[in-house]
């Protein structure tokens, strides 16, 4: 069904006079690059256009999609309809975009023949990486404004500059196998041109995003989810990743889980400072969990605490499976080194995060907390180097080292201090107030 | 009591023990309300009251700590699409599409409402009949005056006819005319079958035309009162006399078992039956009495008076 969203903004981008605009300017340009280099320097000229259309003024258009509604106070009345998160998203992404892809519509025939008759190579595979990147860095660009406007309940419109510099990352990304024919990728034993690797990659990425979009779309409009997306998107990306691992699908188990392991824990840290951590949504879940159960409560839990289990889970079978005639417990007490330190060190990080999440204006909260993590991870190490004292690096990160009790002793203390922040601050802001006792209210 | 129902009829908007928080600040203070099909309910209170926050937990638009919102029937925390489509809201600060005109803008909240096929063109020429902008359809919405504006935002939230109007502060910025006209509107809507909510701190613009008064205090209701007779059956009346009068109450309520609402030196608002005949007898008894009664009347209660003396009996609770 047509999307009321799509319609409205193609009234507003596609007048008359854009309409024509598009192909003459079009056409002008390529006449002249074709007259000074011929079909190659034309199908080169419609290459980068395209990536000029889509992947720069396009994420700066659907990056902006949403903070114009809010500027004009129009997002409410959006909350207010009927539009069906689906509806909103891609009404939103191609809808802002829209004379975007009016002008890349029309140069695809021109990269097509102009590709044919230079003689390039994997036509179609390079399409579909243009056509599919675009759509993937414009979904991001809107993405990241929507998750902007949840966690902070405003947008800065310079923020948007973010966006492109994730579309810069991507082209400098993939950017280099654009013109790798013959080399190739070797995932799960299967050997894969490295361009149609990247093209296939860049379509399936760009589902899991417009997938993101959509469930993050549906929050905005009040409907709630439980975080299972990201967990099936933790064991993709587990399952993609270790795909390109020497030992994938071999039998080495162990070196698999540590890397599900790693990348979990990376996925830990990206997802504390995308999502947002209202600590009022804690005081949601008790009371769901109170009147209707833990079922109904789960779709209070932040994804971040999903990646958190994972990896704690992971942590223990690493173990578990290293050293199988141990008991339960045991191997519990006995988590490799390596995997504790991790663990210790990820859950000090994530509590430094939530303690300055905690305050009443948490505008500026995961900006400090990143400050006080390059402290930590950075400033503090490089001066320890300077003054000769890298043995106390062990104090702040999780190191190997011949000590390891010294760094768990240190972590442990961290994380302690960290957490009697936290309940000291939410004793302070976030005590019941009035009437709200938890107590009557869930039935505890 | 039985969900949606009691003698006033069928409950459109009924909250339960509504909590509602900003860091460190209670919003909502395990509010309850419930507004009856047909009524125009006036939310009142100060500044930070809670009136926003309550309609925009009713709305669905912010998620409460606790508690529950039915409109029509209809969890509106646990079906909140389904629920816009029976209501619509108009924010205290909106926004319209500028650059569209006047039927784009009707066009796209139309579509936005899951409006399409033939009865598209038949709601916008309707929303527009009824806020009296058809003859500007085809006009550029940024060509619109504030109070026109307020008719195009109140058009759009009514496009797909939904039994409840929420409104926060309507009038704010209206001259007296446009408000007047406001006034109309309102009472024309609420005659279509709508149920409307408005929010205001400004009660002389609610007094012509709502029927239910809402106080909220510091995220509390401390009083819902009905500003015309509670039942249908009942009327209310004012009652004066030409001379000072001080045991007209006293002898209303305990010898003639009279409901009273208000009083003051020289008469008072009580509630009665409607039946002439019932009137009638009343009169009679009150002028063999003495009562020097000149003034027997249908009236509305006077609402900045009701307002006034609720807030202060709520305060006096407080000490």
């Amino acid at each position: 069904m047509m999307s009321p969203e799509f319609l409205r903004n193609f009234w507003l981008e596609m007048t008359l006079h854009r309409w024509v605009m598009m192909p003459t300017i079009q056409l002008v340009l390529f006449f002249i690059i074709h007259t000074m280099g011929g079909w190659s320097w034309l199908h080169d000229a419609t290459r980068l256009t395209i990536v000029a259309l889509g992947m720069l003024w396009g994420v700066r258009l659907a990056g902006e999609a949403l903070i114009d509604e809010i500027d004009n106070r129009t997002w409410d009345q959006q909350r207010m309809s009927a539009i069906t998160p689906w509806q909103m998203s891609w009404g939103k992404l191609f809808g802002s975009t829209v004379y975007v892809w009016y002008g890349i519509l029309l140069l695809v025939p021109v990269f097509l023949f102009s590709g044919l008759m230079a003689g390039e190579p994997m036509l179609e595979a390079k399409l579909i990486l243009l056509l599919s990147g675009s759509v993937l860095v414009q979904a991001l660009a809107l993405l990241m404004s929507l998750l902007m406007v949840r966690r902070m309940g405003r947008h800065r419109r310079s923020l948007s500059n973010i966006a492109l510099i994730i579309t810069l990352f991507f082209i400098i990304t993939i950017g280099p196998f654009y013109d790798e024919y013959f080399a190739q990728f070797n995932w799960y034993g299967l050997a894969i041109s490295e361009l149609v690797f990247m093209a296939l990659s860049s379509v399936v990425f760009c589902g899991w995003v417009l997938l993101a979009l959509y469930r993050t779309m549906g929050e905005e409009l009040q409907l709630k989810h439980r975080p299972l997306a990201w967990f099936s998107f933790s064991l993709f990306l587990i399952f993609y990743v270790l795909g390109f691992s020497p030992v994938a699908g071999g039998g080495v188990l162990e070196l698999n889980l540590a890397g599900a392991f790693f990348i979990t824990l990376f996925l830990c840290y990206v997802m504390i400072f995308i999502e947002r951590k209202e600590p009022l949504e804690l005081r949601r879940f008790q009371v769901t969990r109170g009147q209707q159960g833990w079922v109904a409560a789960s779709v209070h839990l932040p994804c971040w605490l999903v990646s958190v289990a994972v990896v704690l889970v992971l942590g223990v079978l690493l173990q578990w499976i290293d050293t199988p005639k141990m008991g339960f417990m045991e191997t519990l007490l006995r988590v490799d080194q390596v995997v504790l330190l991790s663990l210790l060190f990820l859950l000090r990080d994530i509590a430094i995060v939530i303690y300055f999440n905690l305050t009443k204006q948490s505008q500026r909260a995961d900006a400090t907390a990143m400050v006080y993590l390059l402290l930590l991870y950075l400033l503090l190490p490089m001066l320890f180097g300077a003054m000769g004292m890298t043995t106390l690096n062990n104090l702040l990160m999780p190191l190997l080292t011949t000590n390891p009790l010294t760094t768990v002793i240190s972590g442990g203390l961290q994380l302690g201090v960290v957490g009697w922040l936290i309940y000291q601050r939410w004793q302070r802001n976030y005590q019941p107030l009035g009437s709200n006792k938890l107590g009557e209210l869930s039935g505890d | 009591m039985s969900q949606g129902y009691d003698n006033r009829g069928w409950y459109l908007i009924e909250v339960k023990e509504l909590i509602f928080e900003y860091p460190g600040t209670l919003a909502l203070d395990n509010v309850s309300l419930s507004i009856a099909e047909g009524e125009i309910a006036a939310l009142v209170g100060p500044n930070g009251a809670g009136k926003t926050t309550l309609m925009r937990a009713i709305c669905g638009l912010d998620a409460p700590i606790s508690g529950s919102v039915r409109v029509d029937g209809l969890d509106v925390l646990k079906y909140p699409r389904q629920a816009h489509q029976r209501m619509g809201y108009l924010a205290d600060f909106f926004g319209l599409y500028n650059e569209l005109t006047l039927r784009q803008a009707l066009h796209y909240a139309a579509l936005s409402h899951g409006i399409k096929g033939e009865s598209l063109a038949a709601s916008i020429v309707l929303a527009a009949q009824r806020l009296q902008l058809e003859e500007r359809l085809e006009q550029p919405v940024k060509a619109l005056s504030r109070g026109l504006s307020q008719r195009l935002a109140i058009a759009q939230a009514i496009i797909h006819q939904p039994k409840v109007l929420l409104l926060d502060e309507p009038a704010a910025g209206l001259d007296p005319q446009a408000r007047k006209a406001l006034a109309d509107l309102f009472l024309a809507l609420r005659d279509q079958g709508m149920t409307l909510l408005v929010s205001s701190h400004i009660l002389a613009e609610l007094e012509a035309y709502c029927s239910v008064m809402v106080v909220v205090e510091q995220g509390r209701i401390i009083d819902q009162q009905s500003l015309n007779a509670t039942h249908p059956q009942y009327e209310v009346l004012q009652i004066a006399c030409a001379t000072p009068s001080p045991t007209l109450t006293s002898v209303l309520q305990d010898d003639l078992g009279v409901e009273l609402i208000s009083e003051d030196q020289h008469g008072c608002l009580i509630e009665i039956s409607a039946d002439p005949a019932v009137q009638h007898q009343l009169l009679q008894q009150l002028l063999s009495r003495g009562f020097s009664v000149h003034h027997f009347a249908p009236a509305q209660r006077n609402m900045q008076e009701s307002y006034l003396q609720t807030v202060s009996q709520y305060q006096e609770r407080k000490k």
